[in-house]
């Protein structure tokens, strides 16, 4: 993979990157670093993508790996900051807003490896494309995604 | 309720409210290298215009003092000389890009600040000692040393002078490691980090 191409792709996936990392990040500070450790893993690793699986599976499973070892050492440290969000629209009652504040917050109720379940099931990942992902069957994927759909609007719903 | 939250179709609205991604990243990107270069940058125009404004004062300068006509000339080819060397290290400067291979870029134009901090030094030091060993060997000097008495006189005189030489240098060395040494040394971890990625 030539590194303009590389380039021009992790910017153009930059977005799902940042809505990935924004689940398992804990402030805005925490989700520069995120996305700071996230595209330098990428671009560690571009040399050895071998091009076995979809570029874009392979932009996921470096990021979500990322993610999950990101919150195992935050784990091991003493968390003291609130988990909020700025969206940028300004107005106090926009529904919208709350509805993605009350998912994020619901996602963050997740243990870790089921955020990321979650997370390619709203980025509309096929089951097939999930389990390369996540590395599990896809009958696994399945029943995971539905139970966890149901976990997560149960949260949301209070 | 639970039926009425469409998860999928939040986290797509999530996308369109939550800030924008690339103004991160150019935000980032603006912390790190491009600050630091963008900094040595204005610091090389502005010794570039300093020597363009000061050359003419310095020709006068020199002129009324009675310097040959051989020491001007040196003193303008000199300054001409500088001037295309710190042209030329700015255009290294703007010719780094994060389009092609960055670490070669920030290799390439670490290596000419590096030598241009290095020659900075050099030429502090160089001219520090070559002005002490003039300064004892010029005519009006010997004349003035002749006129110290005692072996301790001329010992402390000369001591005193190196003292301050050496204190001047220091001066010289110290500010130019501010102006240019700490952000060049930035560069430097920042090429090490590139590596050990690579």
């Amino acid at each position: 993979m030539s590194e303009d191409f590389f380039k021009s792709y992790v910017e153009e996936h930059m977005s799902i990157i940042m809505h990935l990392c924004r689940a398992y990040a804990r402030n805005e500070e925490s989700l520069k670093d995120l996305v700071q450790e996230v595209t330098l893993q990428l671009w560690r690793s571009h040399k050895s993508f071998q091009g076995n699986s979809q570029l874009s599976t392979w932009v996921y499973r470096v990021t979500l790996n990322v993610c999950l070892s990101h919150s195992k050492k935050l784990k091991r440290k003493v968390e003291t900051v609130p988990l909020e969000w700025r969206v940028d629209s300004p107005e106090e009652s926009d529904p919208d807003k709350e509805q993605i504040e009350k998912l994020y917050q619901g996602i963050r109720q997740l243990k870790e490896p089921e955020r990321a379940i979650i997370l390619l099931y709203l980025e509309d990942k096929s089951y097939k494309e999930m389990s390369e992902i996540l590395g599990i069957t896809v009958s696994n994927v399945g029943v995971k995604v539905n139970r966890l759909k149901e976990k997560l609007k149960n949260i949301i719903n209070g | 309720m639970a039926e009425e939250f469409d998860l999928q179709s939040v986290w797509k609205k999530s996308k369109e409210k939550v800030a924008d991604p690339t103004a991160y990243v150019n935000k980032l990107e603006r912390k790190g290298t491009r600050t630091t270069l963008y900094w040595i940058k204005t610091i090389l125009w502005i010794e570039f215009w300093t020597s363009i404004i000061g050359l003419p004062f310095l020709v006068v300068f020199t002129a009324k003092r009675g310097d040959s006509i051989g020491l001007i000339i040196t003193y303008v080819l000199l300054t001409f000389a500088y001037l295309f060397y710190y042209q030329f290290l700015i255009r290294q400067i703007r010719s780094f890009s994060y389009d092609g291979n960055v670490l070669q870029s920030l290799k390439k134009v670490y290596g000419y600040l590096n030598f241009f901090l290095l020659h900075y030094k050099v030429v502090i030091w160089v001219s520090m000692i070559f002005g002490l060993i003039y300064g004892f060997i010029a005519p009006e000097s010997q004349e003035a040393l002749s006129k110290l008495k005692t072996t301790s006189q001329l010992l402390t005189s000369v001591g005193i002078t190196i003292l301050i030489v050496a204190i001047v240098g220091g001066v010289m060395h110290l500010l130019v490691h501010l102006i240019y040494g700490r952000k060049i040394k930035r560069l430097r971890r920042m090429v090490k980090d590139l590596e050990s990625i690579d």
